[in-house]
């Protein structure tokens, strides 16, 4: 097994491989000038220098009219921790699926059956009960995907789109058709929303997710194989790894990661809804992308998707706070995802 | 209620009695029931029972769960086949079932016009193939109007206005104040009308009303609406358009350490306690059980003994406050 770069990509194929020689054309009509190929492949690099980039502006924006641009005040980072981290642990699980190569359009729906399950066993008395059963359905549904995706070998697209529409009507079936709702206990609520200074809980649960799939990922031996599989799937199984074992876990771990959120949105709101997780899935994807992870499988990083996420929700943030007309907010936000996909192309330095 | 009561006992005797010159009448004997209506077939007359009701958003959500349960309770009692579907916010999907229903030949159609001209050409089909059609929730004046038999819903622009007296009559509004109008679907003509009717409240001491949209997502409304007011920090009071941003704006101003007047539409549990409490001033009720009731109980008149449906402002003149709220709050999420 090669070693993998920073941005956890391995190198199984010639593919990854440093490019020795660069026609000169290429380097004169290379976008920002020859240093950008220098940060190509590093993972989450790309989407951090916007990340900071717009922060900074935050920043600047914050201390000349901290009034009228309340960026640094504690009433929004309350907002912010409570928003950015549900979307960022989804897309975790997504980015996660899409370097094995696969997608789970089934997401969203999954994540909304997982938060009505807690809230119906949470509501009848059985804590412990709420939490297993909401895991081992989250799991379950995305494991249930993963087995006929590669039992069958259909795209993982055409599957999960059947099994999207599926959840949705199961979980009118199971809720029936008014609001889920429930009555949090005082526990319940600090663990996963309690405050902490001026952030809430969840960007806690946000932090643990973050560094274990960051290890798994980029300092472990499955990472690499799910890197590997998702990057060249022959050559993955030529070095003995195998592919259909590794999608597997790649869509338990989406699992795991949508009943998470879906106790953390669950907690928050007492509320919830069968039409609730509609989208969510391409929000989540989009996310992952915009992080810096590959479509087509094998290329990705963690802190890409985290910041992915944290991108999106903060740009809805700055137009909001800064008055930008409401009724027009998801052009502004489509136009921003569709930019910084593409900034991240340009800057990997792959732009065609 | 003498009515219901009588319709109760029709529905469990799904015969007619003798109606003349009706050639779709039922072979089965009459019901020893008594009342002209039973007597005469009500519940059993028709023999062609199905009433294809269509929901135009998610029944997921509570205010639509309210009105395909009123549809459901009338369909029993009036003894109707309902087939109810939901294109679950998707307007093409939604202009499919009407089609569908053309082709289906179901004796009556329900429908959500939200639209001037999307529907017409479907609409129009269905009534031009026999189809009793009556429109609930939303409608339009126009081609598509003359298609369909009456309307049962709020007038939205009249509950808005009497909000927005409310309003300015109970939070001493300042002149030139700036309101916040969240709102699922700002395009959708419920929106526009509800806020027309609050702007033109408003027009009196010269406010301004800005709409956000919040989707039907209960995070992604509380998320975006917190953001908002922390960004507008001259905001004087709030009127939440929907259901959605309404059950959710306290939440949102005890995030943000926000405490401004709301008046908003469309009653829940979390509207009720914010009435109760006292951070809801007042909520204009649609009251949705009687959109998908009085619909359904509508067609069945019509299928039976041919009454023309009439148009019902299912709202009234009413709002729900905290002298009333008790009345409700037994029935909010269910009947409310």
């Amino acid at each position: 097994m090669s070693n993998t770069t920073s941005g956890g990509a391995p190198s199984p194929t010639m593919e990854d491989q440093p490019t020795t020689a660069i026609p000169a054309r290429r380097v004169r009509t290379e976008p920002f000038g020859g240093w950008l190929r220098l940060v190509r492949g590093r993972g989450a690099l790309e989407i951090g220098i916007i990340f900071v980039l717009v922060q900074i502006g935050c920043v600047v924006a914050y201390l000349v009219a901290p009034d009228s641009f309340p960026y640094l005040s504690e009433a929004n980072f309350n907002v912010l921790s409570q928003s950015i981290p549900v979307l960022a642990i989804l897309a975790i699980g997504a980015g996660v699926l899409m370097i094995a190569g696969e997608f789970d359009l089934s997401l969203g729906m999954n994540y909304t059956f997982c938060a009505l399950v807690f809230i119906h066993w949470y509501s009848s008395g059985d804590v412990i009960g709420a939490f297993v059963v909401t895991f081992a359905m989250g799991i379950g549904i995305a494991l249930l995907n993963g087995v006929i995706v590669t039992r069958f070998k259909i795209p993982s697209f055409i599957v999960t789109l059947g099994m999207m529409l599926f959840w949705d009507g199961a979980a009118l079936f199971y809720n029936g058709t008014s609001a889920a709702r429930m009555q949090r206990g005082e526990t319940l609520q600090t663990i996963f929303a309690g405050q902490i200074g001026p952030f809430r809980g969840q960007v806690v649960w946000l932090a643990l997710v973050a560094v274990f799939f960051w290890v798994l990922m980029h300092r472990h031996k499955l990472g690499n194989h799910i890197f590997a599989v998702g990057g060249n799937e022959s050559a993955a199984r030529a070095i003995s790894i195998n592919p259909t074992r590794v999608k597997l876990i790649a869509f338990g771990i989406l699992g795991l990661c949508v009943a998470l959120a879906a106790i953390l949105v669950a907690v928050r709101t007492q509320s919830v809804q069968p039409g609730t997780g509609r989208g969510m899935e391409l929000q989540a994807i989009a996310a992952a992308v915009v992080g810096g992870v590959s479509l087509r499988g094998g290329k990705g990083s963690v802190l890409g998707m985290v910041l992915g996420a944290a991108l999106i929700l903060v740009l809805q943030d700055i137009l909001l706070l800064s008055g930008a007309p409401g009724f027009y907010l998801n052009l502004f936000i489509g136009v921003i995802i569709v930019v910084a996909a593409v900034f991240n192309r340009l800057i990997e330095g792959k732009a065609e | 209620m003498p009515l219901l009561a009588l319709a109760l006992a029709g529905c469990s005797n799904a015969s007619n009695g003798a109606g003349a010159g009706s050639s779709a009448l039922s072979t089965e004997p009459a019901a020893a029931a008594s009342g002209a209506g039973l007597q005469s077939g009500l519940g059993g007359r028709a023999q062609n029972r199905k009433i294809t009701f269509l929901l135009s958003q998610d029944p997921g959500d509570s205010f639509w769960g309210t009105i395909s349960q009123g549809a459901k309770d009338a369909a029993e009692l009036f003894n109707v086949e309902l087939n109810l579907q939901t294109s679950q916010g998707d307007p093409g999907k939604y202009n499919d079932l009407i089609g569908s229903a053309v082709a289906d030949k179901p004796a009556a159609l329900a429908v959500v016009i939200d639209d001037p001209k999307r529907y017409t050409e479907n609409v129009c089909a269905a009534s031009k193939a026999g189809i009793a059609v009556l429109a609930y929730n939303i409608t339009q004046e126009g081609d598509v109007a003359a298609c369909t038999s009456g309307f049962v819903g709020q007038n939205f622009e009249e509950a808005g206005f009497l909000l927005g007296r409310r309003l300015i009559a109970e939070a001493k509004l300042p002149q030139g104040a700036k309101v916040f109008t969240p709102v699922e679907f700002p395009e959708q003509v419920y929106a526009i009308q509800r806020n027309a009717g609050v702007q033109k409240a408003l027009d009196a001491i010269g406010a301004k009303t800005e709409m956000v949209a919040t989707g039907i997502d209960d995070a992604g409304a509380l998320d975006k609406m917190s953001q908002y007011l922390l960004g507008h920090k001259d905001i004087a009071a709030i009127v939440p358009l929907g259901g959605t941003p309404h059950r959710n704006i306290e939440a949102a101003m005890t995030d943000v350490g926000v405490k401004v007047p709301v008046v908003g539409f469309d009653l829940s549990k979390p509207v009720i306690d914010g009435i109760k409490s006292g951070t809801i001033l007042a909520a204009a009720d649609q009251q949705p059980y009687i959109q998908g009731f009085q619909t359904v109980a509508q067609l069945a008149l019509k299928l039976d003994f041919d009454l023309s449906p009439a148009t019902i402002n299912s709202g009234g003149g009413g709002l729900v406050d905290k002298s009333n709220v008790a009345i409700v709050e037994q029935l909010a999420g269910t009947i409310r």
